[in-house]
């Protein structure tokens, strides 16, 4: 680390953020485990929830705090290969307020895979006819099956880029000394002063992100009518 | 005409159970049965949908419930399991070697269905919305209960 920067502690992640992004995480081992067990009605209501959250997420990925939006750490393929190509400097690094570009990549790929498997959740059925999501019955026995072979090569497409999340996480921590787990749960941070402003997005904006997923996870467990 | 077609099915009816018992290649009779799990699978799906409407529509799960009928007339167990159509090399199935180490019990659970299958032929036909409902719950009972104990786990 160069001396030259004079370091504070400062907020980095925003309430809203932090409990989506544990949620997610608790979500996705109950998944996991429901499926596991045969457990597919709390499977199902735990894919509703998991709905909500990444509606929320989406949400605040254009309406929430800076270091939320997509507009602030989606960045292209060349600045994502520049940042990579000096990655083992940078890992040594301050982690920027943010996500960094990589890490920016694995959270959207992630989002986009967890919506991914959400709605073929919705649309899958098992190979007895019983067991099924929601939105299945406007389907064909064969889509719904469809949507199930899907649902199984995406979670293991998950389970690979979940992987990859966590390796990077540890590596910040082995080589630059940072733990960026306790920063995901304080949201704080040692940050150098000459970082850029954040903004944070007062809480009332969240409260309308959070009905959006209220209504959302309502309606899809109105949906699941038992036999 | 009509005759003819009739002959030919009543031919082919009568020599199925021996083509299927007596093929040299075990895998035909493991992929017949399969299919004909998959077509009762995607009824089940058909009938058990309608109880996802506001208004199921009963004539609709006499539709779909028609195959699950059909089956439980067929002689699924001769024709289906015989002996060597169990796991081993080259033959790839979820039917677990229990089928042939206790064949009564087995037997049994497919008289439950058969059972099963009269009762919802009976309810559809009664037009009872609830006693239906409550046979295809039953129904749906004597395949799990077949398969918790002849069939392979998925993982
Ligand atoms: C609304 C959301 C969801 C619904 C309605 C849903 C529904 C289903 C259904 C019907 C099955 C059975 C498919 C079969 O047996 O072939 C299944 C299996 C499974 N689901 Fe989900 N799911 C949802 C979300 C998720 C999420 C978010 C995950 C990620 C952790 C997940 C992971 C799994 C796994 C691992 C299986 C077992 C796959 C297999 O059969 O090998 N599901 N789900
Ligand atoms: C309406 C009720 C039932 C439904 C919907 C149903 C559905 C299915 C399905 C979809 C399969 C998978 C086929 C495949 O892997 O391609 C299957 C396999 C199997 N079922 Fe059922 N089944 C029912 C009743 C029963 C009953 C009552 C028995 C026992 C007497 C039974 C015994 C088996 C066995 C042993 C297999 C494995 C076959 C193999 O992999 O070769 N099923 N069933």
């Amino acid at each position: 680390m160069t001396g030259a920067h004079v370091f504070q502690r400062r907020k980095v992640w925003d309430l809203p953020t932090r409990c989506g992004h544990w949620l997610l995480l608790l979500l996705f081992c109950g998944s996991r485990w429901t499926a596991e067990n045969g457990e597919m009605q709390w499977h199902r209501y735990m894919g509703y929830v998991m709905a909500g959250v990444l509606v929320f997420r989406l949400y605040w990925g254009v309406f929430g705090s800076t270091t939320a939006r997509f507009k602030h750490f989606l960045r292209g393929p060349a600045s994502t290969l520049a940042y990579t190509r000096e990655l083992r400097r940078r890992a040594r690094q301050p982690a920027p307020a943010g996500h960094n570009p990589l890490g920016a990549l694995s959270s959207t790929v992630l989002l986009f895979l967890l919506l991914a498997q959400v709605c073929l959740g919705l649309l899958a059925v098992d190979v007895d006819g019983m067991e099924a999501g929601p939105l299945s019955f406007y389907v064909s026995f064969e889509a719904g099956r469809f949507a199930a072979l899907w649902h199984e090569r995406v979670f293991n497409l998950l389970l690979f880029f979940v992987a990859v999340h966590i390796i990077a996480v540890m590596l910040y921590w082995l080589l630059g000394g940072q733990n960026l787990i306790v920063r995901m749960i304080s949201g704080r941070d040692d940050q150098p002063g000459s970082a850029t402003e954040l903004w944070f997005a007062p809480l009332w904006r969240s409260v309308l992100g959070v009905a959006l997923a209220g209504i959302l996870v309502w309606y899809l467990q109105s949906l699941d009518i038992p036999l | 005409m009509a005759r003819y077609h009739l002959i030919t099915i009543a031919i082919a009816v009568l020599l199925s159970p021996a083509v299927s018992a007596q093929s040299a290649d075990p895998m035909v009779t493991v992929e017949m049965r399969q299919q004909g799990f998959k077509d009762m699978g995607a009824a089940f799906k058909g009938v058990r949908d309608q109880f996802r409407r506001s208004r199921p529509v009963m004539v609709m799960i006499r539709e779909y419930s028609r195959p699950l009928l059909r089956y439980s007339r067929e002689p699924v167990i001769e024709n289906w399991f015989p002996q060597g159509t169990g796991p081993g090399e080259g033959i790839e199935t979820e039917a677990l070697p229990v089928i042939w180490e206790r064949p009564d019990e087995f037997a049994a659970r497919w008289e439950d269905y058969i059972l099963a299958a009269e009762n919802l032929q009976s309810a559809v036909v009664s037009g009872d919305l609830e006693a239906t409902r409550e046979r295809v719950r039953e129904m749906g009972d004597t395949c799990s209960g077949c398969h918790d104990t002849f069939r392979e786990e998925e993982d």
